[in-house]
């Protein structure tokens, strides 16, 4: 098989997840064509692109929740249900049912759930982690968007995951708590050494936090630090009807 | 007062329900996380069907009504788990084809005297055979229960969440097909095909309305399962009310009465 696979930074640690030509279509549409990358440990990774452009598909592949149609996926060398078995990662889907907010379920019970033992000190640092500690009896359905955002992240850190798999984890959340959130997404990154992937449509915000960028149009359309991304042409590719530059005449 | 527990089929109802229903409201809590509760009502008509087909063929009712139950229930689950269908259509299409086709075989059959206790539950349907039958699959879903219910919990939550836990989803939706048909499947002959839901769904409903935690919530809907089907044997045995009318009767005047809690 062809390798070309695309490294990303921190470019000294081990390989977390590796993706070979993997390519994936839905009644013949295809989502995702010959990606190719590998994450690094420790990585903080921002994915970018438009709508339809594979982002979610991306994550839900690496996580083996679909199959590719070609291609390969590795969690630690492993096929992801392999890895799963053994060790869980931390995920925050794009979507939940708004069923659970009308349903009387605490934040530690959400916490916990889905954990056959979560050792009280975990539970205490997932949410001190959060800053939620003060809301751990409270029901989801008191909760403000924001609060329910970070319970469930607390519920993605709980079991203390090397992977953060995120999908839109500011969405509908108001600046003041998106800016605390990304604090915390930095601390755990650089002092809990987990790799994190985030899935974002907030390319500017996302531009200062990552330490990556990975512009992704059904392809790959480039990735790097964001500094070297975030230019004129790569954002072109990436949104050609929507981006308008300032043009300078000097 | 005294003579009514001197009755064999009191004594066998007061068993039945013993299991049964702290049973129904525990499935019926993950059922309404999952927004599945219509899957308690498709079963019991597929139940319906299986009663009709037993009384047309003059077999054992209940072994039939668990077999077909959940062939169905893991039929659902599958078509639902494969896209195939979205869940409200073929729950739809199950519910309906049980009541269409159990009309059919009640039309041909000579023995219809007991439509009325499949359809609203009796005292007095239930056998001795029966009642091994019902304790063995109660048995059987609550080991489930404490086996799984942190994973079930989680699943019924959020899918892809429970995926990436580590938890292997298709084996506990199978699993939860299963059992959610067997606990419905024991429940039909007390409760009857048109009500056995409303023990199902209306305890946890009605906890809901009061409680603040999942673990409450569970707790409370036993309780007032528990209550409603003690007392609703008695309103049963006293006024002639079908059985799962009167136990139905009582968890919505339960309900009612959270209801009003909670406004104020």
């Amino acid at each position: 098989m062809k390798q070309n696979i695309l490294k990303i930074l921190p470019v000294k640690t081990k390989p977390v997840i590796t993706l070979t030509e993997v390519s994936y279509s839905v009644n013949g549409v295809v989502i995702l064509e010959d990606v190719s990358l590998q994450i690094n440990e420790g990585c903080y990774l921002g994915v970018v692109g438009p709508n339809g452009a594979g982002k979610t598909t991306l994550l839900r592949l690496i996580l083996g929740i679909i199959k590719p149609d070609k291609g390969e996926v590795l969690i630690y060398g492993q096929k992801p249900e392999e890895y799963l078995k053994s060790e869980p990662v931390g995920y925050l889907p794009q979507r939940i049912s708004q069923v659970i907010y009308e349903f009387p379920i605490t934040v530690e019970e959400l916490v916990k759930s889905g954990f056959e033992t979560i050792e009280r000190d975990s539970l205490q640092w997932a949410l001190d982690v959060f800053r939620i500690s003060n809301l751990r009896r409270k029901p989801l359905r008191e909760l403000s968007g924001g609060e329910r955002q970070k319970a469930f992240l607390a519920r993605a850190i709980v079991s203390k995951p090397r992977i953060l798999l995120l999908d839109e984890p500011t969405t509908g959340i108001d600046p003041t708590s998106r800016d605390e959130l990304l604090q915390i997404l930095e601390n755990l990154n650089r002092d809990f050494g987990i790799t994190i992937l985030v899935v974002t449509h907030d390319i500017g915000t996302f531009a200062h936090e990552a330490k990556c960028l990975l512009c992704l149009n059904r392809r790959v359309v480039c990735l790097g630090e964001p500094q070297k991304i975030l230019k004129e042409e790569y954002m072109r590719m990436l949104y050609p009807e929507h981006i308008v530059f300032p043009h300078r005449d000097d | 007062m005294i003579e009514i527990f001197e009755l064999n089929i009191i004594k066998r109802a007061f068993i039945i329900v013993s299991v049964i229903a702290p049973l129904a409201p525990l499935f019926g809590v993950f059922l309404l996380i999952r927004r599945y509760a219509f899957l308690a009502d498709t079963i019991a008509h597929v139940g319906f069907l299986a009663i009709a087909l037993s009384l047309f063929l003059g077999i054992n009712s209940l072994s039939v009504l668990i077999v077909l139950s959940i062939a169905v229930s893991v039929s659902v689950e599958q078509l639902r788990s494969k896209g195939r269908f979205p869940a409200e259509g073929s729950l739809s299409f199950f519910l309906y084809a049980g009541v269409a086709i159990s009309v059919l075989f009640i039309t041909f059959s000579h023995n219809t005297g007991s439509i009325m206790n499949i359809l609203f539950g009796s005292l007095s349907t239930v056998t001795r055979q029966d009642v091994y039958l019902i304790l063995a699959g109660a048995l059987l879903c609550g080991a489930f229960l404490l086996r799984y219910h942190k994973n079930l919990l989680n699943l019924c939550i959020d899918e892809e969440i429970a995926h990436a836990s580590g938890i292997n989803t298709s084996k506990v939706k199978i699993l939860f097909a299963v059992t959610v048909a067997l606990s419905i499947s024991i429940s039909i002959k007390t409760m009857g095909a048109l009500l056995i839901g409303s023990l199902m769904i209306i305890p946890p409903l009605t906890a809901m309305q009061i409680c603040r935690s999942l673990r409450s919530t569970a707790v409370a809907s036993i309780i007032f399962s528990l209550f409603s089907a003690y007392s609703g044997i008695f309103l049963s045995f006293y006024s002639g009310i079908p059985l799962g009318a009167s136990i139905s009767s009582i968890l919505i005047a339960l309900f009612l009465i959270s209801f009003i809690i909670r406004l104020f």
